[in-house]
């Protein structure tokens, strides 16, 4: 016994299973052949019963107990039904831990009614530890929200150092020792791998072994939809979730794999037929599957090819044929819908027709002479699902025809009219432009037609027309496919009107805005025409009879530069002239030195500054007026005017100082155009000799005034300033001539005397005596004195007003102060 | 003789300075795979080499010498080709980030160097006839992290035969000789023994 023990024993496998009974005598029914296995990670427990156990009438019940390293881990029964009850069973179960970690027993006895049977035990047992770290599970996919628990055999002989999982070193987590050489690690998986996995790393001292665990979730693709492009197969699109690394989802759409196809679509060949059928795909990954369905009618749903082999028929200047095939027969039963694409090298152009299986359209109203290219996509009428794709572009160049009529005007330059037209665009020259014949017709004299041919670029052509007649002037353009329809103008006196009255206008946002009241002459409509003052350059624009009103742009605007806009009404005859108006599109600052011929005029203490007159062209602004600052060192001096034609200006009452002199234009963008003089003010020569001369010719005046009035009255003017003295009456020795001396002073001033009516005697001694009265060599002070005195102040008065010394005129007794 | 021997001196440094940017690389490329994989600078892996060629013989001459590193360098592209494969296979993203460039910077790395050090074979023997394939398939583990060690083995031998065809090439350097008629030899088995 003891030998067969032994036997029995040695030639035990390692994933041998290890039957025992616990009692003698068990029910026919208790398990036999008890197999453990591990498949596919799972715990798979077999066994066999008694032939005569099938016999039985109510269900067999079988208690099992699960153990892990001899500690029970689950309890569970297994029930099996009178009819199901055959040779053989099996029951699988998850365990928690890998298999290959510890040793995993089941226990498993019958239960028939009230009657247990003995236990029987079977065991799978774990790995042993190896030369290397081994860690299990290896390579497992698990799903996000899962608890993982792996565990590390660690060799013999070696000491268990640390278990982790990257990428989830944050994750809840717990170790825990399964035997004295095995480790578990319990993680939950609360987030996806998504570009990696992860590694499960053990290390026991040096050594270091792992596996990889996959984090995902089972498929969760959504919204399929399904259609058709040939009614001979069924294209699906849905949206993929999220998939797991390294272990992609497959599908199957119509139970046929989908293997090799775009993600989110798939193609399978079946006929579609009328009717609403359900169209189902399953997505399925390692941790579990999901069907998707669409229930539809695809022959509602058709996704059209794009039209085939375009081509471009009876092309003319304006129009074109384009057709197209269908590569799908089914298309030309098919009410259809087509969008054609025309672009002319700027815009695109989108026409839209309807028919039965279409398959060309005609395009009319094209620019003659011009490149095109169209492109076709088309759709079903009804039940309109979707616009098939572009077909290829098709390019095509429509053929010439003759210009486009003018547009025509006139401008009034040097007593010349020029006619002007504007130079036709591509779209409408229709051709390359040769030439333009002008013709024109004094209406007096119909039948005397002028004409000049105009040669291309050209657009202008001045022309001499009397003022006083009316003209109807033609103007077309030829290409080399014939010439455009003429368009004319009257020309005649009451175009202009030199009276009209100029009114101001501002300019805005580049531009004019002007309006004007309507005038029910306006049979055509209306034309506005401009020009700068400093060109001849005129633009117009037409506008319609309903428009009283534009806005004017043009590219040839200037700042600073000054237009005249004018309004014309079209009439049947000449356009007659309804408002002109001047302005400025944006006004600018005057440059400096603006003023020419600056100059500068004194008169006594005045100033006068003048210059030329300023032109039109010079001024980038309207001129409200003028200012002069006169400066010298200490003050300045403003002199303005408000009078914008003004050409000078005169500051008063200066000094005779240096001044500097500058003239500023007053416009609204301020004092500008400054120009500078500088001048020195000086007393005049002229002025001088003038003063001198009436100073004295007024001091002559009234000596003469006085000298007359003197000599009327002498005599009263003798006794009041001179009065005769009496003469002594001398007795004895008082008479003798010889004791009197007269006194007539040596050094006395020539004095003033009035004329004596009897010559003075020269006495012997020299001295002038007047017969009448004795002079004697007494000095009588009270009467010399006050004669001196008075000539004397009359001297000086005179003197000092005109500083002229007294000078004697003659050396007969009479002496006059000059 | 001049002339020759000036020109085996640039094939020599050419080809020194290919083998030391192959170092460089590799060194990058072993660093970047540890940061994505999360190794440690001192991750364990097997000690034994992936290429069996003794290049460390003292009985080897130059040419010899020239013949086990052209063998071991062919072998270490063969071992870049079966890592890259598998790792695209099951390790793969989808994306093409810096360490996969690298990854083939090293193994245009590798062939350049194969290249090399074939000139400077034929500079010594003209007619040597030279081929670059390996006799039997490279075989690797299934186990995703057994993969990735592997993978980790295939940087580190590519690295040390990088550092051993330097130290060859600055070896040959000063043995430089006019090169002798020798018999025609084929490619190294894939074991890389000499067959003489």
């Amino acid at each position: 016994m003891t030998r067969l023990l032994t036997v029995m024993v040695l030639f035990s496998q390692v994933f041998a299973t290890r039957v025992t009974a616990d009692k003698p005598g068990a029910p026919q029914c208790e398990p036999q052949n008890m197999l453990l296995s591990n498949v596919s990670r799972e715990l798979l427990v077999t066994w066999e019963v008694h032939a005569s156990c099938a016999s039985l009438r109510d269900q067999l019940i079988y208690e099992l107990v699960v153990l892990v390293e001899d500690k029970p881990v689950h309890q569970e029964e297994f029930a099996v039904m009178a009819d199901h009850i055959g040779s053989s069973h099996s029951w699988s179960w998850m365990s928690f831990l890998p298999l290959e970690c510890a040793s995993h027993s089941v226990q498993i006895r019958s239960r028939y009614t009230n009657q247990t049977g003995p236990w029987t035990t079977g065991t799978l047992p774990g790995l042993e530890p190896s030369a290397e770290i081994q860690v299990y599970p290896q390579d497992h996919v698990f799903e996000v929200g899962s608890r993982a628990t792996f565990c590390c055999i660690v060799p013999l002989g070696k000491t268990f150092s640390t278990m982790f999982l990257s990428n989830y070193r944050d994750a809840p987590s717990n170790m825990s020792m399964v035997n004295n050489h095995t480790y578990a690690l319990t993680v939950d998986l609360l987030w996806p791998t998504l570009v990696s996995d992860a590694d499960v790393k053990c290390k026991a001292q040096m050594d270091e072994g792992g596996s990889c665990a996959i984090v995902g979730y089972p498929p969760s693709d959504t919204d399929l939809q399904c259609e058709t492009r040939d009614f001979q197969s069924v294209q699906c699109f849905w949206t993929v979730g999220p998939q797991i690394f390294s272990d992609p989802t497959t599908y199957w759409l119509l139970e046929k794999s989908c293997n090799g196809q775009p993600k989110g679509k798939c193609s399978q060949k079946v006929k579609v037929n009328n009717g609403e059928r359900n169209w189902t795909l399953i997505a399925r990954n390692v941790l579990g599957s999901i069907e998707l369905v669409d229930e539809a009618d695809l022959t509602k749903r058709v996704y059209m090819y794009a039209p085939a082999h375009m081509t471009v028929s009876a092309v003319s200047a304006r129009n074109v044929t384009i057709a197209w095939t269908w590569t799908v027969q089914q298309y030309n039963l098919l009410n259809l819908t087509c969008q054609i694409n025309l672009y002319d090298g700027t815009t695109n152009i989108q026409i839209e027709m309807c028919d039965i299986g279409l398959q060309s359209v005609v395009l009319n109203g094209l620019i003659p002479n011009w490149s095109y290219s169209a492109k076709v996509q088309c759709a079903t009428e009804t039940d309109f699902w979707k616009w098939s794709e572009w077909s290829k572009s098709i390019s095509f160049h429509t053929k010439g025809d003759i210009p486009d009529a003018l547009d025509v005007w006139m401008h009034n330059v040097n007593h010349q009219t020029l006619i002007i037209w504007k130079l036709l665009e591509d779209h409408q020259s229709h051709g390359h432009i040769i030439d333009y014949e002008v013709t024109w017709t004094d209406l007096a004299k119909a039948e005397q037609e002028n004409k000049i041919c105009v040669v291309h670029p050209t657009h202008s052509i001045a022309l001499n027309l009397s003022t006083f007649q009316k003209y109807i002037v033609k103007v077309t353009a030829r290409n080399t496919y014939g010439s455009s329809d003429p368009s004319q103008i009257f020309i005649s006196s009451q175009s202009q009107d030199p009276e009209m009255i100029t009114s101001r206008i501002n300019g805005t946002g580049g531009g004019f805005s002007l309006s004007w009241a309507a005038n029910v002459t306006a049979s055509c409509g209306y034309i506005v025409d401009w020009y700068p003052v400093s060109g001849n350059s005129s633009e117009w624009l037409k506008v319609p009879p309903s428009n009283t009103s534009a806005t004017i742009y043009s590219k040839n605007f200037k700042d600073g530069v000054r237009y005249i806009l004018s309004v014309y009404i079209c009439t049947e005859e000449a356009p007659v002239l309804l408002e002109k108006r001047e302005g400025y599109v944006k006004e600018q600052r005057i440059p400096d030195n603006m003023f020419n011929n600056l100059r500068w005029q004194q008169h006594a203490s005045d100033v006068t500054i003048s210059w030329d007159q300023i032109s039109l062209k010079e001024q980038s602004a309207h001129i409200y007026g003028y200012v002069l600052y006169c400066i010298d060192e200490s003050t300045v001096l403003r002199v303005t005017t408000d009078d914008p034609e003004a050409t000078s200006l005169t500051a008063a009452k200066l000094k005779m100082y240096s001044y500097t002199f500058t003239v500023h234009a007053l416009t609204s963008e301020g004092e500008c155009g400054l120009t500078t003089i500088n001048a020195n003010l000086s007393i005049q020569t002229d002025d001088l000799v003038s003063a001198i001369i009436i100073s004295l010719v007024t001091a002559f005046t009234l000596v003469l005034l006085i000298t007359v009035v003197c000599y009327r009255s002498w005599a009263c003017i003798k006794q009041k300033i001179y009065p005769p003295i009496p003469e002594p009456v001398l007795t004895g020795k008082w008479l003798s001539p010889k004791g009197v001396v007269p006194y007539c002073p040596k050094e006395e001033l020539p004095v003033a005397v009035p004329k004596l009516h009897s010559l003075p005697r020269m006495s012997n001694d020299g001295y002038i005596c007047q017969r009448d009265q004795l002079i004697t060599s007494t000095k009588i002070p009270e009467l010399d004195l006050p004669l001196k005195k008075n000539i004397l102040q009359t001297s000086s008065l005179t003197s000092t007003r005109l500083n002229i010394p007294s000078v004697w005129v003659g050396n007969s007794g009479e002496y006059y102060p000059v | 003789m001049a002339l020759r021997r000036s020109r085996g001196m640039t094939i020599v440094s050419s080809a020194v300075s290919v083998a030391e940017q192959l170092q460089h690389d590799c060194s990058i490329l072993l660093e970047l795979f540890r940061k994505k994989e999360s190794f440690s600078s001192d991750v364990t892996v097997a000690d034994s080499r992936l290429v069996s060629v003794q290049l460390s013989s003292s009985r080897l001459d130059c040419q010899d010498k020239l013949w086990c590193l052209y063998s071991a360098l062919v072998q270490c592209r063969a071992l870049m080709d079966k890592a890259i494969s598998r790792e695209e296979e099951e390790l793969s993203s989808g994306q093409t980030g810096e360490y996969e460039k690298q990854r083939k910077v090293v193994k245009d790395r590798v062939s350049f160097l194969i290249a090399k050090t074939g000139e400077m074979i034929k500079s010594q023997d003209s007619s040597a006839l030279i081929t670059s394939s390996v006799g039997s398939e490279v075989v690797c583990p299934t186990a995703l992290f057994e993969l990735k060690l592997w993978v980790y083995r295939v940087y580190k031998e590519v690295d040390y035969w990088a550092k051993m065809a330097i130290s060859t090439f600055q070896a040959l350097r000063g043995n430089l000789s006019v090169p002798t008629r020798r018999s025609r030899r084929s490619n190294m088995s894939s074991r890389g023994e000499l067959r003489r």
